[in-house]
Formats: structure tokens, sequence, C-alpha cells
């Protein structure tokens, strides 16, 4: 069983999609703290990445990935305003990522992730 | 020579010739004869004697044109011996003048010949003889002007027997002739063409003997009426205030004072005008008296141009006196030589405290720039609106506006002229103005950054709500229970934490006209009802979470402190990852202190300051709209209290409400 970790300082956002993902038959576990991401990462299959948070933001998380040179996919959830001009920043950043807007995970999370655990 | 010549009254004593000497008297007996005939010889000896010696050259020949006398001058004039000379004809005596022979003026004398007279200058032919001049322009190798003078030579019966020519070499005196008369045309020349005007004058009582053409032309007269007017109208040329001090210094000079030869008169010109004439005057002697030279040049314009000049300054003296910007002059060295009266109220220094000083009134901040700015002006450039500050006598800062300008007047030391104004008010207006621009660039940046948070605070709630319906629809409502109790909670807290963000949306655009009546309530149960709403939050996160505070009651809108409450402990949880955030309140004096305290990540020195401003965040990349503490203080403010806070980074914080306990509508 494919195995997701979840960074996600909202609780009921990271306790949510654990739920939905285990629903649909993954193993999945959050952390509120982005600290340790990196580290955490390798016992995991895929990473679920909140891009707004407190004190560690999901961008500083993926610098910190791609400076260890970490190949594992990664989905970036964000409730910007603004979707598709951060979802550009960050395929030019970051290539190789998928971004899913956050009020749009109940239809696109599932597909992102199949994408991804597919190749 | 005449001398010679006029003898010819003694006839015996000039008998030379030995043949023409012959005695034609009746002959005496022989010794008597004899004695006579020794003693003639012996006169003709002396007389021979008196001629060899005598220093102009002579010589004589008879009716024949034979030489019978050459004396010694004359072997010195032409090199040639009386020996060889003596009984020669044929005009023998001329060849060592003219080169040839041809008939001198001793020839001349006996046998005229025009064309030979014509050769000599000055020939004049009188009863007694005959003068002339004439030129060799190489005798014995020289430039030689001789004077002649011939006479005839009588026998003792009165008969013409010979001539004598005397010879006298005048070239010194004919040189010096010339070059005295070359001399005397050169000064009438330069006199007559001078354009200073020249006057002799003798005195006491003035008379001019002598003015040029430059002082007719200057005073309107001809020179010949100058020298024909009368020392009564010679006074009446000065003007009539001039007039006692030039007569006084005429008569100075004149009696040999020493006084200064330079001055200035005024005269007055034929036909009434005033000319001003620089004068100076030498003592000479004119024609064996003592007379005074004196040089005239007009010096009208360049006076009526000083006084134009001196009219002009006193214009420009007055515009500058006038002048509400400082007007200051400076030498190169940066010492004041001139401030207009407008320092004191431009820079606010008296000017006599400052001029011949190098003034050391710039505010040190400014004080390099501008120094390197003078030093630009030493160099000669010149500067326009350098604006620094200055302090003045009394020690207050002023902005001033300085522009300045190399200025190099003839015939003086180079300056610097400056322009100073006073720009402080002008400053501030300015200043104010460029705050303004920045605080509203600032506001519209924050403005947008609010909308973009906002969207982000209202789609999160939202995000959980969509994905819980989505799991929720496909839940078995039976065997799945306690999943789809969980999915609804989430769900009613997200909608509530949605609804609660649109209101405070509206509260914010609402703010100014906000309803602050107030109602009696206990703050025990207000805090129980923020405290709540958030315990599942504080849990979830694994962060203690406690309240406490004595029964106090107060009055004042519960719901408006609620909301600014409510902020607190929200941003509180949000910026607390581990550790506690307690909620507690207490009575202080008439007030109501209410405190939510966190083990958070705390506030930025550098952002302290702008915590309670409207959108401010702390980071772009952190969660939240910004606008909870700005509507917190807002509304505590309305309610007549106000917020402290208490933060060290990396430790938590502490905000507290001071508040009135009876809240004034």
């Amino acid at each position: 069983m494919k195995k997701i970790l979840i960074i996600e300082d909202e609780p009921d956002v990271a306790k949510t999609i654990k739920m939905y993902l285990e629903g649909a038959g993954y193993k999945a576990e959050y952390s509120l703290d982005a600290a340790e991401t990196v580290k955490m990462l390798k016992d995991y299959d895929l990473l679920l990445l909140d891009l707004i948070m407190p004190k560690f933001s999901g961008r500083a998380v993926l610098k910190g990935i791609k400076a260890n040179n970490i190949k594992k996919p990664v989905v970036v959830l964000s409730a910007v305003a603004l979707p598709r001009v951060i979802s550009q920043e960050l395929a030019r950043d970051f290539p190789g990522i998928l971004f899913v807007s956050k009020t749009a995970m109940y239809t696109e999370l599932l597909p992102a992730i199949k994408k991804l655990m597919g190749k | 020579m005449a001398r010679i010549a006029r003898k010819r009254k003694k006839p015996k004593s000039i008998h030379v010739s030995h043949e023409s000497a012959k005695p034609s008297r009746k002959v005496p007996p022989v010794a008597c004869q004899m004695r006579m005939e020794f003693e003639l010889r012996e006169c003709q000896r002396r007389l021979r004697d008196l001629l060899d010696f005598a220093p102009d050259a002579t010589f004589a020949v008879d009716l024949d044109g034979r030489v019978t006398l050459w004396n010694k001058a004359m072997e010195r004039m032409t090199g040639r011996k009386a020996r060889d000379m003596m009984g020669k004809g044929n005009h023998e005596y001329a060849i060592p003048f003219y080169g040839k022979r041809r008939p001198g003026i001793i020839e001349l004398l006996l046998k005229p010949e025009k064309r030979f007279e014509r050769t000599y200058s000055n020939f004049r032919r009188t009863r007694e003889g005959i003068t002339a001049e004439i030129f060799f322009p190489g005798l014995r190798g020289r430039e030689t002007y001789l004077w002649l003078i011939a006479r005839p030579l009588y026998s003792p019966k009165g008969r013409v027997v010979g001539a004598i020519e005397g010879l006298r070499d005048i070239t010194e005196h004919k040189k010096a002739q010339a070059a005295l008369k070359a001399s005397e045309e050169k000064y009438h020349s330069l006199v007559d063409h001078s354009l200073q005007g020249i006057v002799i004058a003798y005195g006491p009582a003035p008379r001019l003997v002598y003015a040029n053409p430059a002082i007719a032309r200057m005073v309107g007269y001809t020179t010949r009426e100058l020298t024909g007017l009368s020392p009564l109208q010679l006074v009446g040329l000065i003007h009539p205030e001039d007039r006692k001090k030039f007569f006084e210094l005429f008569d100075a000079r004149l009696a040999g004072k020493r006084v200064n030869p330079h001055h200035t008169v005024r005269v007055i010109r034929k036909g009434g005008r005033t000319i001003w004439l620089d004068i100076t005057s030498n003592l000479i002697s004119y024609e064996g008296k003592t007379a005074l030279q004196g040089t005239f040049i007009d010096v009208t314009e360049q006076k009526m141009a000083e006084d134009a000049l001196g009219e002009s300054e006193e214009t420009f003296r007055s515009v500058i006196e006038a002048s509400h910007d400082l007007i200051m002059l400076t030498q190169v060295d940066g010492i004041v030589t001139y401030l207009s009266p407008a320092c004191r109220q431009v820079i606010g220094w008296k000017p006599e405290s400052l001029v011949g000083t190098r003034p050391d009134i710039v505010h040190p901040e400014d004080a390099a720039r501008v120094r390197a700015g003078i030093g630009q002006a030493q160099l000669g450039k010149s500067g326009v609106d350098m604006q620094y500050r200055i302090i003045t006598q009394d020690g207050r800062i002023r902005w001033v506006s300085h522009s300045w300008s190399p200025l190099q007047l003839p015939g003086k030391l180079k300056m610097v002229a400056s322009v100073v104004q006073d720009i402080t008010e002008r400053r501030k207006t300015e200043e104010g103005l460029i705050r303004q621009k920045e605080q509203i660039e600032e506001l519209s940046k924050m403005r947008e950054r609010f909308m973009a948070d906002i969207t982000h605070e209202l789609k999160t709630p939202l995000s959980v709500i969509l994905l819980n319906l989505e799991m929720a629809r496909k839940l078995e409502p039976r065997s799945q229970k306690k999943q789809l109790q969980e999915c609804f909670e989430l769900m009613w807290r997200n909608s509530m934490r949605l609804s609660r963000s649109v209101d405070q949306i509206m509260q914010l655009t609402k703010l100014e006209s906000v309803d602050v009546s107030a109602v009696r309530f206990r703050i025990s149960n207000m805090m129980c009802m923020v405290c709540n709403e958030y315990l599942p939050l504080a849990k979830s996160k694994g962060i203690e979470f406690e309240m406490n505070g004595p029964p106090i009651e107060m009055k004042g809108n519960q719901h408006l402190l609620a909301m600014a409450v409510s902020n607190l402990v929200s941003n509180a949880l949000k910026f607390t990852s581990a550790g506690k955030v307690s909620v507690k309140w207490a009575e202080s004096g008439g007030n109501v202190v209410i405190s939510v305290s966190d083990t958070g990540i705390g506030v930025r020195r550098e952002s302290q300051r702008k915590i309670f401003d409207k959108f401010f965040k702390e980071d772009h990349d952190a969660p939240g709209s910004g606008i909870g503490l700005a509507i917190s203080s807002e509304i505590i403010g309305r309610m007549g209290g106000r917020m402290e806070f208490d933060s060290v980074p990396g430790k938590g914080s502490t905000f507290r409400i001071i508040i009135p306990k009876e809240v004034r509508k």
C-alpha cells in the first residue's frame, strides 16, 4: 500500500485529507510542522504539501527537497487567490510537481496522485 | 681766409710770389737796397710760416693758374706735398678734390664760369670775393663738407696778380646741424600728430606759447586762437570749481615746487560744454625761459561712464538690499565679504557676525556635501539649488537652497556670488507630500495583498467542507456512522470559520459606523463562548489551552469585545505549534484587563511598531488576512480602551486589552 505524507498546518484540512486518502485506499499520515519534512519523506511514496504555513513555508520545503536531490513525487496544495499564477511559477521553479487548488481537491486530488504514482 | 684777404690794404705784406714780389719803385742806393731786399725776404718767409701753421687749408695761384702757395693744412687735407704742387698749373690743385682738372672757386674768382659755379652750394660772389660750400663723398676716404672762401691777390700797385683760397672742413658742424634739424622735425611731427594735447605755457600770468592740434580739437579752438588767448581768457577756460586749485598747482609747478604732476581738471570748451582732462606737467626751458609743458588726455567719456556706473551700482545695491533672498559675496577661500540685509531672515544670523569669517553654520550631517559643493565654486564652477541644513544663531535648524556663480570683475579679485533661500517650509511640505505618497502606495499594496489573503482565508475552510462533503456522499450512514459524524463535525466547524471570516470582512468595512451601545454582561460568559470555539483547534494542534479569571460584570458591546478577543486567541493558536495558550482577565482600577499569552514564534522586533496596522503580516507566506489585530485594536479604541503587547521572538507573546469597566456610549 502506497504511503502518503501530508504537510499541512491547518489541523482540519490535514485531518480531512488523511481521511479522504484512507477512504481511497492509501496509507496517509500528516504533520502540522513542515520543519522535518525532508527527513520524514524517506518513509513515504508521495508528498502532499501545503504552500502557505507559518514559520516554514511550502516553498522552503520544496527548496530543501531540490537541494537534497530527493526524487519523490510532490503534489502542492494551496488556497491561494490566483492558483494559475502560482501553479505556473511552481512548474517553472520545481519541474515535475503538480499543483492542486484546495477548493478543487474533491475532484482533482486523486487524479493528480494517480498520475504521479503511475509513473 | 677772410682775415688774410682783408690785408689787401697793406699789399706789401702779401707778396708771396718771387716774380710778383720784385720791387717796382725807383732803385735806392745798394746798401739800402740790400737791406730792403733782406727785410722783404724775411717778411715773405715769416708770412709763409704763418700761412703754413694756420689751421685752415690755404693755397694760392697766379694769373696763369700756377700754384704759388700750398700750406701744411693743405698738405694734410689733400695728401699732396707743397714741393710737388708749387708752380704747377693746368688745374693741378683740383685733382685731389675733383679727381680731374677743372677750375675751383679760386679760378672762378678771376674767370667766372656758370657751369662750374653750379657745382657748389651757397655759392656767393661779392665785391670782395667768393664764398661757397661743397660736399665731397670721398675726400681722403670720408664724406667731407668744405666751406670755401677765395679772394684776389693784389700787386703793390693794386693790380690783381693771383688769388688765394681758404678751405675749412665743416663736416662735423654740418652733421650736427642735420641731426638737430632731424630731431626738431621729429619733435614737431610727434607733437603735431599726438593724440594727446600738448601746450607750452609761461607764467605767472598764464600765456600759451605753443598748442598742438590735439589740444585745439579737445577745447574747440584753433591752435592760433589758443596761443592768442589773454591770461584772463585762459583762466576762463578752467571750470570755476577747479580754477583755484588748478592755478595754485600751476604756480607751484612753475616755481619748481614738488607737487603731484598729474591731476584732472574740468575745462570749458568753446560753446560751453564741460570736458574732463587729465594733465601731466613738466617744467622745461623754452627759448631761454622757464616754462611748463602740459600734456592733456580727454577723459570725459571715462568720467561719464564712471558716473553712470556709480548710478547703476546704486540701483543694483538697492535691489540687492530689498531682496528677500540672501545675496552673499565670498572670496574663493570662503571668507564672506558681503551679506545682504535678508541674512537675518534667511539664515538667522546677523550679517556682522559672519562677514570677514568662514562661517561654520552648516549642519554637521550636511557639512561634507556642502564642502564638496563649495570646492566646485573654488574651481570656478557654478552650482544651482544645493539644499542643506544650517544652524541659526539661536541654535535652530533651517533648510536653505544655495545657488552660486563665480564672479570676475575687471581689476578685482575672483569672487563667488551666491543666492541663498530659506526653504524650510517648502521642505516640510515636500516631505509631508512624499510621506503621504509612500503611505498611499503602501496602503494600496496592502489592499492587494489583503484581497489575496482574505481569499485564502475563505478558501481554506471551504476546501475542508467540500472534501468532507465528497467523502460523506460515499459513506454508508449506518456502518460508517462514526466517520460520518466526524465529517459533519469538520464541516460545521469550517462553515463557522467561513462565516466568521465573512463577518470580519463586513465588520472591517463597517467599523467606522459600528454601534458601541452598552449592555451589562459577565466577562466569564463571554470568554467561555470565545474559548469553546477554539478548543478543538488547540486540541488538534496538541496545544494546552487554559482560561481563568474572577467573576466580573462590565458594561459594553459584548459581541464586539468577543470579536476582539477572538482575534487574539486565533492568532495565538495560529502562531504556536507547541506549548500553551492562556487567556486571563482581571480588574485593575476602573478597567478590565484581558490578556492572551502564547508560547509561539513571537513578533520580530522590527515588526512590533506595525503590528496593529491594517493588513500587516510579518511574513508574506504566513496564513491569515492580516486584519485581526487591526480590527481588535479599532474596536477597543472605539470602546475607550487600548491594546498592549509584550513579545520575545521565538519565546512567545502576550497581548492585552485594557478597557473601562463601564464603556460610555
